[in-house]
């Protein structure tokens, strides 16, 4: 029998509110009001409930947790994904995963942990002037944040499916290395991405969250925080509407919160939104923009063999070779990793319909996938997408692939073909709808130097959304300061992905963790002094 | 409906006219969004020749057996869509009405009835709407693509072809 921490505490007297299920308004006061309960929030209520604030946490998506997490894909996607696992940029042609419910991604992500790349955090200081953010300054918070969620070297062996990445860098001489997981006692089941069912991820969902809850703090789930109301150059409170059912249909309960400070942690394209329908200040036009996806092929190989790429642990190894083969800001860089592959994800996923399709399912157990995470965001040319409000408020992400992006994408394919032939594929499958499959590396080379890569013909992902309410310390450039203050209103405080200046270039939990963790230190430090 | 198609039907033929890639939310119509249930209702045999002709042999020879599986996943389909954002839901709405419209689907490639149809000739329509160099089009196959397959490989009964074996069993 596994043990429910969050039912057990529900079950204790925690403080959780189903807007969905109120029957009249609500209204709520606080010291702190979080909006959403993600990497960024999750970690700002822990640190702010610690210092004895009192914190109301506000998430549109649900309460679940381990007892309801029965590894089934047509149970994780609608109810824990933003847009049931199909949000997409306005175009169609780039579809997010995101999390939406109790813990944000970090309850649906595959437990890859890295720090802020060195580089990375250099070309913020040289580019944005953040200039504090070196990697010995931020070492001690990821040091905490690593030992909070028990960040350590996964010693188990690799599942098939990652040991193919390894074995064909080894074969080339591209190295290929082991990635950290945040789990503590994992069943290498492989679905981390339909919520833990173990707890043995240390989610946000199982480690802030109670911290805070234990302490007193308010969880108001399935409330959309739709405007924060301005006062006097301040922000006075947030008007939240209750949602109905499990989707997106919102109720007529509203809830109200009032706070002395308020932290947007909706994650990138949901915070910046809240900002936008709230008219939050704006003077540079910065709100929106700039936010990266780490744009991300896919290369299918069968390999003739076993692969079962839905069984271990999902993510285990990486290559960032191509990230380090050009200067960070010349041709796009990529990181090479392997996702977990399921039916529903891999079918829709997969290209071709009818009998190509049918014979790609039917081959899954033996096939292997490599994507390719391309490091959007530090060339002229890679400006990122602009978030922008439909007619009843909701958020889109409009993210053009451009020729600088299919450059890179093209030799992303090449190169996770290389790899995956010299691991022993006897087909490989770059995702576009026109590649039938190369049944050599010469063939694909031929193949994929003749074909024009496109937006919706050339499969792109993404499962990291970073950017939009970008920190800077020139209010110019970006809504918020190097410490997620708000550039132009005191009580408002940005913390998530949505603040990072350009693409992270690795998967971006721990970079939310550490930066948030020091941010919202900062914060109780600066409420306490008044 | 007719006048809600017809705004729809002429955004259409301007956007094709204009050889332009435009992106389904500007041929919106007015009103609100519509629950899943009732869109896949409204259009279940066109989402059932879809299936069949997207799904292939996926589905069950067995004549009786394939017609349940057709139904369970316009069931499934109208549940998936249930729980999309109500823009989205709008636009799904949107493109089922521009297919149901006979002018309109012609324009897009398919002049044919949905109740009955010929399963290759609606094979051969998709595929052109995928490999259209129009970003309309290929949309619209895409929209098609995911729900109709999504729902598909969502239900346990189907994995057992694909060599999934479903979840472990957790002590």
């Amino acid at each position: 029998m596994i043990n429910d921490p969050i039912r057990e505490g529900i079950a204790k007297g925690w403080l959780h509110i189903d807007a969905s299920q109120l029957g009249k308004d609500a209204v709520l006061e606080a010291d702190v009001c979080i909006i959403g309960t993600g990497a960024g929030g999750g970690i700002a209520a822990d640190v702010l409930s610690d210092t004895g604030l009192k914190v109301v946490m506000i998430e549109e998506g649900m309460l679940r947790s381990s007892t309801d997490f029965r590894m089934l894909e047509s149970e994780a996607y609608p109810t824990l994904y933003q847009e049931s696992a199909s949000r997409k940029t306005a175009d169609k042609a780039i579809n997010i995963l995101q999390g939406r419910t109790v813990g944000g991604s970090t309850t649906v992500n595959w437990t890859t942990s890295f720090r802020t790349p060195s580089p990375t955090l250099k070309f913020w200081r040289e580019r944005f002037g953040l200039t504090e953010l070196t990697d010995e300054h931020m070492a001690g918070w990821f040091q905490l944040a690593e030992k909070l969620t028990n960040i350590t070297d996964w010693a188990v062996p690799p599942n098939e499916n990652n040991a193919v990445l390894e074995r064909g860098g080894n074969k080339l001489g591209i190295k290929v290395e082991r990635i950290r997981r945040n789990v503590k006692g994992c069943y290498n089941l492989g679905y981390c991405g339909m919520g833990c069912p173990t707890n043995a991820k240390q989610s946000m969902l199982v480690t802030t969250i109670p911290a805070a809850l234990s302490r007193g703090a308010v969880l108001v789930s399935r409330a959309r925080a739709e405007k924060l109301v301005f006062a006097g150059g301040r922000v006075s409170s947030v008007d939240c509407v209750a949602m109905q059912g499990t989707g997106y249909d919102v109720g007529n309960v509203r809830v109200r919160v009032t706070a002395k400070h308020f932290i947007v942690a909706g994650g990138a394209i949901n915070s910046p939104a809240l900002l936008m329908r709230s008219k939050a200040p704006d003077p540079h036009g910065r709100l929106g923009r700039r936010t990266f996806l780490h744009p991300s092929l896919l290369s299918g190989a069968d390999m003739g063999n076993r692969v079962e790429g839905w069984q271990g642990a999902p993510q285990t190894t990486y290559s960032d070779h191509y990230l380090s083969t050009h200067a960070i800001d010349g041709p796009m860089g990529f990181k090479l990793e392997v996702p977990p592959v399921h039916p529903v994800l891999y079918a829709i996923t997969v290209n071709g319909m009818s009998e190509h399709h049918r014979a790609r399912i039917t081959n899954m157990p033996n096939t292997q996938v490599t994507i390719a995470l391309c490091r959007d965001g530090f060339h002229a040319d890679s400006e990122g997408g602009s978030v922008k409000l439909l007619g009843d408020g909701f958020p889109q992400l409009d993210y053009k692939l451009n020729g600088y992006f299919f450059e890179a994408a093209k030799r992303a394919l090449l190169a996770m073909a290389e790899i995956q032939f010299a691991a022993g594929a006897k087909e490989v499958f770059p995702v576009d709808e026109r590649i039938s499959g190369y049944r050599t590396w010469d063939a694909a080379k031929a193949g994929l130097a003749a074909l024009d890569l496109k937006p919706l013909s050339t499969r792109v992902g993404s499962a990291h959304v970073m950017g939009g309410c970008t920190m800077a310390r020139d209010e110019k450039e970006g809504v918020v300061n190097v410490y997620g203050r708000h550039h132009q209103v005191e009580n408002l405080s940005v913390m998530d992905g949505s603040v990072f200046p350009t693409s992270i270039g690795a998967n971006p939990q721990l970079s939310i963790y550490g930066l948030a963790w020091r941010n919202a230190a900062r914060l109780a430090g600066d409420m306490r002094r008044g | 409906m007719w006048s809600r198609r017809r705004v729809i039907f002429v955004g259409v033929v301007g956007a094709l006219a204009a050889g332009a890639a435009v992106v389904l939310p500007r041929l919106g119509s007015s009103g609100g969004a519509p629950a899943g249930t009732a869109v896949v209702a409204e259009h279940a045999d066109m989402l059932r020749t879809v299936a069949a002709a997207l799904l292939g042999s996926a589905l069950p020879a067995d004549a009786d057996a394939r017609v349940r599986e057709l139904s369970r996943v316009v069931t499934a389909t109208g549940a998936l869509i249930s729980n999309l954002p109500p823009s989205t839901r709008k636009e799904i709405a949107d493109l089922f009405g521009l297919l149901a419209l006979k002018p309109a689907r012609a324009l897009l490639g398919y002049s044919g009835d949905w109740a009955g149809a010929d399963i290759p000739a609606v094979a051969t329509f998709l595929g052109g709407l995928r490999d259209s160099s129009i970003g309309l089009k290929q949309q619209a196959y895409f929209a098609l693509h995911d729900l109709v397959i999504g729902s598909f490989y969502a239900e346990p009964g189907t994995w057992a072809a694909t060599g999934y074996p479903g979840p472990p069993k957790l002590a």
